[in-house]
Protein backbone atom coordinates (compact mmCIF):
# COMPACT_ATOMS: atom_id res chain seq x y z
CA UNK A 1 0.00 0.00 0.00
CA UNK A 2 1.64 3.20 -1.01
CA UNK A 3 4.80 3.33 -3.02
CA UNK A 4 7.77 1.96 -2.02
CA UNK A 5 11.20 3.09 -1.35
CA UNK A 6 13.43 3.76 -4.52
CA UNK A 7 15.54 0.30 -5.23
CA UNK A 8 19.39 1.26 -4.73
CA UNK A 9 19.58 0.99 -8.46
CA UNK A 10 17.01 3.62 -9.20
CA UNK A 11 18.63 5.28 -6.46
CA UNK A 12 22.50 5.29 -8.23
CA UNK A 13 20.74 6.32 -11.23
CA UNK A 14 18.91 9.56 -9.20
CA UNK A 15 22.56 10.42 -7.53
CA UNK A 16 23.51 9.93 -11.21
CA UNK A 17 21.35 11.89 -12.53
CA UNK A 18 21.57 15.32 -9.87
CA UNK A 19 25.66 14.89 -10.97
CA UNK A 20 24.45 15.56 -14.27
CA UNK A 21 25.27 19.71 -14.53
CA UNK A 22 28.49 18.73 -13.09
CA UNK A 23 29.46 16.27 -15.38
CA UNK A 24 28.64 17.81 -18.60
CA UNK A 25 30.99 20.56 -17.32
CA UNK A 26 33.74 18.20 -17.28
CA UNK A 27 36.43 17.77 -20.32
CA UNK A 28 35.74 14.52 -22.19
CA UNK A 29 38.30 12.38 -20.72
CA UNK A 30 37.03 13.73 -17.19
CA UNK A 31 33.73 12.41 -18.32
CA UNK A 32 35.12 8.96 -18.90
CA UNK A 33 36.64 8.94 -15.34
CA UNK A 34 33.55 9.56 -13.96
CA UNK A 35 31.33 7.18 -15.71
CA UNK A 36 33.94 4.59 -14.52
CA UNK A 37 33.35 5.57 -10.81
CA UNK A 38 30.20 5.09 -11.30
CA UNK A 39 30.32 1.65 -12.83
CA UNK A 40 32.60 1.06 -10.11
CA UNK A 41 30.36 1.93 -7.54
CA UNK A 42 27.68 -0.32 -9.70
CA UNK A 43 29.59 -3.60 -8.39
CA UNK A 44 28.55 -3.05 -4.94
CA UNK A 45 24.96 -2.25 -5.63
CA UNK A 46 23.61 -5.25 -3.77
CA UNK A 47 25.87 -4.26 -0.57
CA UNK A 48 24.16 -0.87 -0.58
CA UNK A 49 20.91 -2.26 -1.00
CA UNK A 50 21.64 -4.24 2.17
CA UNK A 51 23.14 -1.50 4.04
CA UNK A 52 19.68 0.37 3.52
CA UNK A 53 21.73 3.74 4.42
CA UNK A 54 20.05 7.07 5.28
CA UNK A 55 22.19 8.65 2.88
CA UNK A 56 23.00 6.51 -0.05
CA UNK A 57 25.26 8.54 -1.54
CA UNK A 58 27.80 7.72 1.07
CA UNK A 59 27.70 4.20 0.25
CA UNK A 60 27.70 4.55 -3.44
CA UNK A 61 31.23 6.92 -2.68
CA UNK A 62 32.75 4.33 -0.35
CA UNK A 63 32.12 1.60 -3.02
CA UNK A 64 34.12 3.68 -5.56
CA UNK A 65 36.59 3.76 -3.02
CA UNK A 66 36.76 0.23 -2.56
CA UNK A 67 37.50 -0.28 -6.02
CA UNK A 68 39.99 2.02 -6.57
CA UNK A 69 41.97 0.63 -3.55
CA UNK A 70 41.94 -3.01 -5.10
CA UNK A 71 43.04 -1.11 -8.42
CA UNK A 72 45.74 0.94 -6.01
CA UNK A 73 46.85 -2.78 -4.80
CA UNK A 74 46.82 -4.89 -7.53
CA UNK A 75 49.27 -2.05 -8.88
CA UNK A 76 51.40 -2.12 -5.74
CA UNK A 77 51.72 -6.03 -6.36
CA UNK A 78 52.65 -5.66 -10.30
CA UNK A 79 55.14 -2.82 -9.01
CA UNK A 80 56.81 -5.29 -6.53
CA UNK A 81 56.98 -8.14 -9.02
CA UNK A 82 58.59 -6.31 -10.95
CA UNK A 83 61.15 -4.56 -8.61
CA UNK A 84 62.22 -8.36 -7.64
CA UNK A 85 62.42 -9.12 -11.51
CA UNK A 86 64.59 -6.44 -11.82
CA UNK A 87 66.72 -6.80 -8.55
CA UNK B 1 -8.46 37.97 14.49
CA UNK B 2 -5.23 38.06 12.80
CA UNK B 3 -5.60 38.76 9.05
CA UNK B 4 -3.33 36.16 7.36
CA UNK B 5 -0.23 37.30 5.81
CA UNK B 6 0.05 35.96 2.04
CA UNK B 7 3.89 35.36 0.61
CA UNK B 8 4.14 34.89 -2.74
CA UNK B 9 7.19 33.31 -4.27
CA UNK B 10 8.05 33.60 -7.70
CA UNK B 11 10.64 30.79 -8.83
CA UNK B 12 13.08 31.49 -11.43
CA UNK B 13 13.81 28.78 -14.05
CA UNK B 14 17.18 27.80 -12.23
CA UNK B 15 15.54 27.61 -8.51
CA UNK B 16 12.09 25.53 -10.15
CA UNK B 17 14.98 23.41 -11.54
CA UNK B 18 16.66 23.27 -8.25
CA UNK B 19 13.53 22.63 -6.76
CA UNK B 20 14.77 24.26 -3.10
CA UNK B 21 12.95 27.35 -2.06
CA UNK B 22 13.73 28.21 1.72
CA UNK B 23 10.67 28.15 3.77
CA UNK B 24 11.09 29.21 7.82
CA UNK B 25 10.09 27.08 9.95
CA UNK B 26 6.37 27.45 11.55
CA UNK B 27 5.76 29.55 14.68
CA UNK B 28 3.28 28.66 17.52
CA UNK B 29 0.30 30.09 17.68
CA UNK B 30 -0.67 29.71 13.81
CA UNK B 31 -1.35 27.42 11.16
CA UNK B 32 1.24 27.98 8.20
CA UNK B 33 0.19 27.01 4.78
CA UNK B 34 2.26 25.92 1.77
CA UNK B 35 0.55 26.17 -0.98
CA UNK B 36 3.11 24.83 -4.26
CA UNK B 37 3.17 21.97 -6.76
CA UNK B 38 5.23 18.25 -5.64
CA UNK B 39 8.64 19.75 -6.44
CA UNK B 40 8.67 21.44 -3.18
CA UNK B 41 8.93 18.07 -1.37
CA UNK B 42 12.63 18.91 -0.89
CA UNK B 43 11.81 22.29 0.37
CA UNK B 44 9.47 20.74 3.37
CA UNK B 45 12.15 18.49 3.79
CA UNK B 46 14.56 21.55 4.28
CA UNK B 47 12.18 23.01 6.73
CA UNK B 48 11.05 19.51 8.69
CA UNK B 49 14.93 19.43 9.54
CA UNK B 50 15.25 22.39 11.34
CA UNK B 51 12.15 21.06 13.42
CA UNK B 52 13.94 17.69 13.58
CA UNK B 53 17.28 19.39 15.15
CA UNK B 54 15.34 20.86 17.57
CA UNK B 55 13.22 17.91 18.89
CA UNK B 56 10.57 15.82 18.37
CA UNK B 57 8.32 16.73 15.58
CA UNK B 58 5.20 14.86 14.18
CA UNK B 59 4.38 14.51 10.09
CA UNK B 60 1.62 13.19 9.11
CA UNK B 61 1.72 12.14 5.06
CA UNK B 62 -1.94 12.28 3.17
CA UNK B 63 -0.21 11.58 -0.53
CA UNK B 64 2.65 9.39 0.13
CA UNK B 65 4.79 12.36 -0.31
CA UNK B 66 7.40 11.92 2.79
CA UNK B 67 11.11 11.93 1.34
CA UNK B 68 12.98 10.10 3.63
CA UNK B 69 15.63 10.77 1.60
CA UNK B 70 15.65 13.81 1.11
CA UNK B 71 15.48 14.55 4.68
CA UNK B 72 18.46 12.81 5.36
CA UNK B 73 20.13 14.76 2.75
CA UNK B 74 18.64 18.00 4.25
CA UNK B 75 20.39 16.77 7.84
CA UNK B 76 23.46 16.12 6.44
CA UNK B 77 23.78 19.59 5.37
CA UNK B 78 23.74 20.52 8.88
CA UNK B 79 25.03 18.15 10.86
CA UNK B 80 27.14 14.67 11.23
CA UNK B 81 24.31 13.09 13.42
CA UNK B 82 21.49 12.21 11.10
CA UNK B 83 20.74 9.26 12.79
CA UNK B 84 19.24 10.82 16.07
CA UNK B 85 17.91 13.59 13.96
CA UNK B 86 16.02 11.10 11.94
CA UNK B 87 14.86 9.16 15.11
CA UNK B 88 13.20 12.31 16.26
CA UNK B 89 10.45 12.22 13.17
CA UNK B 90 7.39 10.76 14.13
CA UNK B 91 5.08 9.88 10.50
CA UNK B 92 2.11 8.74 10.11
CA UNK B 93 0.20 8.32 7.07
CA UNK B 94 -3.69 8.70 5.72
CA UNK B 95 -5.10 7.03 3.04
CA UNK B 96 -8.36 8.25 3.42
CA UNK B 97 -9.85 11.82 4.89
CA UNK B 98 -11.27 10.02 7.92
CA UNK B 99 -7.70 8.47 8.34
CA UNK B 100 -6.47 11.92 8.40
CA UNK B 101 -9.10 13.16 11.03
CA UNK B 102 -8.53 10.35 13.22
CA UNK B 103 -4.81 10.57 12.83
CA UNK B 104 -5.40 14.53 14.04
CA UNK B 105 -7.36 13.34 16.57
CA UNK B 106 -5.42 10.97 18.49
CA UNK B 107 -2.82 13.90 18.47
CA UNK B 108 -1.11 15.03 21.73
CA UNK B 109 -1.71 18.84 22.21
CA UNK B 110 2.09 19.00 24.22
CA UNK B 111 3.84 20.83 21.91
CA UNK B 112 5.50 18.86 19.38
CA UNK B 113 5.60 20.66 16.43
CA UNK B 114 3.39 19.06 13.53
CA UNK B 115 4.04 19.04 10.18
CA UNK B 116 0.94 17.66 7.32
CA UNK B 117 1.78 16.86 3.83
CA UNK B 118 -0.33 17.41 0.85
CA UNK B 119 -3.48 17.76 3.05
CA UNK B 120 -5.96 17.96 0.69
CA UNK B 121 -5.04 14.81 -1.61
CA UNK B 122 -6.95 12.34 1.32
CA UNK B 123 -10.07 14.44 0.28
CA UNK B 124 -10.07 14.32 -3.21
CA UNK B 125 -12.09 10.87 -2.91
CA UNK B 126 -14.94 10.98 -5.08
CA UNK B 127 -15.95 8.01 -3.12
CA UNK B 128 -17.17 10.10 -0.20
CA UNK B 129 -19.53 12.80 -0.95
CA UNK B 130 -18.13 16.54 -1.27
CA UNK B 131 -20.42 18.06 1.88
CA UNK B 132 -18.88 15.40 4.10
CA UNK B 133 -15.47 15.99 3.06
CA UNK B 134 -15.76 19.27 3.46
CA UNK B 135 -17.22 18.71 7.39
CA UNK B 136 -14.01 16.19 7.62
CA UNK B 137 -12.14 19.16 6.51
CA UNK B 138 -13.23 21.66 8.78
CA UNK B 139 -12.87 19.14 11.77
CA UNK B 140 -9.30 18.58 10.54
CA UNK B 141 -8.48 21.91 10.42
CA UNK B 142 -10.69 23.08 14.03
CA UNK B 143 -8.23 19.93 14.74
CA UNK B 144 -4.96 22.20 13.58
CA UNK B 145 -6.36 25.18 15.00
CA UNK B 146 -6.36 23.82 18.66
CA UNK B 147 -2.92 22.04 18.32
CA UNK B 148 -0.95 25.04 16.70
CA UNK B 149 -2.41 27.19 19.93
CA UNK B 150 0.43 25.12 21.80
CA UNK B 151 2.93 23.88 18.72
CA UNK B 152 3.80 25.31 15.10
CA UNK B 153 1.86 23.68 12.66
CA UNK B 154 2.83 23.73 8.71
CA UNK B 155 0.51 22.46 6.14
CA UNK B 156 1.22 21.93 2.58
CA UNK B 157 -1.12 21.66 0.06
CA UNK B 158 -0.20 20.07 -3.52
CA UNK B 159 -1.37 21.90 -6.50
CA UNK B 160 -2.57 19.96 -9.97
CA UNK B 161 -1.98 21.45 -13.34
CA UNK B 162 -5.57 21.49 -13.51
CA UNK B 163 -7.74 22.87 -10.81
CA UNK B 164 -11.34 21.50 -10.25
CA UNK B 165 -14.14 22.83 -8.56
CA UNK B 166 -13.92 20.86 -5.71
CA UNK B 167 -9.96 21.33 -5.15
CA UNK B 168 -10.91 25.08 -5.11
CA UNK B 169 -13.54 24.90 -2.46
CA UNK B 170 -11.36 22.66 -0.23
CA UNK B 171 -7.94 24.84 -1.08
CA UNK B 172 -10.21 27.94 0.22
CA UNK B 173 -11.02 26.48 3.71
CA UNK B 174 -7.84 25.63 3.86
CA UNK B 175 -6.64 29.46 3.20
CA UNK B 176 -9.08 30.29 5.69
CA UNK B 177 -8.16 28.41 8.61
CA UNK B 178 -4.50 29.51 7.59
CA UNK B 179 -2.34 32.25 9.18
CA UNK B 180 0.61 32.65 7.09
CA UNK B 181 0.37 31.48 3.50
CA UNK B 182 3.45 31.04 1.20
CA UNK B 183 2.51 30.18 -2.08
CA UNK B 184 4.85 29.01 -4.79
CA UNK B 185 4.14 30.78 -8.16
CA UNK B 186 5.44 29.27 -11.39
CA UNK B 187 8.31 31.73 -13.09
CA UNK B 188 6.81 34.21 -15.48
CA UNK B 189 7.14 33.57 -18.84
CA UNK B 190 10.66 35.41 -20.34
CA UNK B 191 10.05 38.86 -22.48
CA UNK B 192 10.34 37.72 -25.88
CA UNK B 193 13.07 39.21 -27.79
CA UNK B 194 12.82 38.97 -31.38
CA UNK B 195 15.56 38.18 -33.30
CA UNK B 196 18.38 41.11 -34.61
CA UNK B 197 17.96 39.64 -38.29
Amino acid sequence: MGRTLPSATQLMHLEEAALARFRRALRRGDQLVFDDLFSAAQKHISAAAYAAHALPFETFLMSMLLEEHKEIMHLREIVKKLEEMHA
Amino acid sequence: MESPQTHHLQTSADEKRQQITTFPAPKTGKISLVVAPKTVVESMMSMLSTLALRGHVIVIDGGNRFDGYALARALRRRTHQVQPALKQVLLSRAFTCYQMVAVLAELPADGTPVVVLDMLSTFLDENVNLNKRKRLLDTSLNLLRRISEAAPVAVWARTHSTVGDEDRQLLISLLEAAQDVWELQAPEAPAHQPPLF
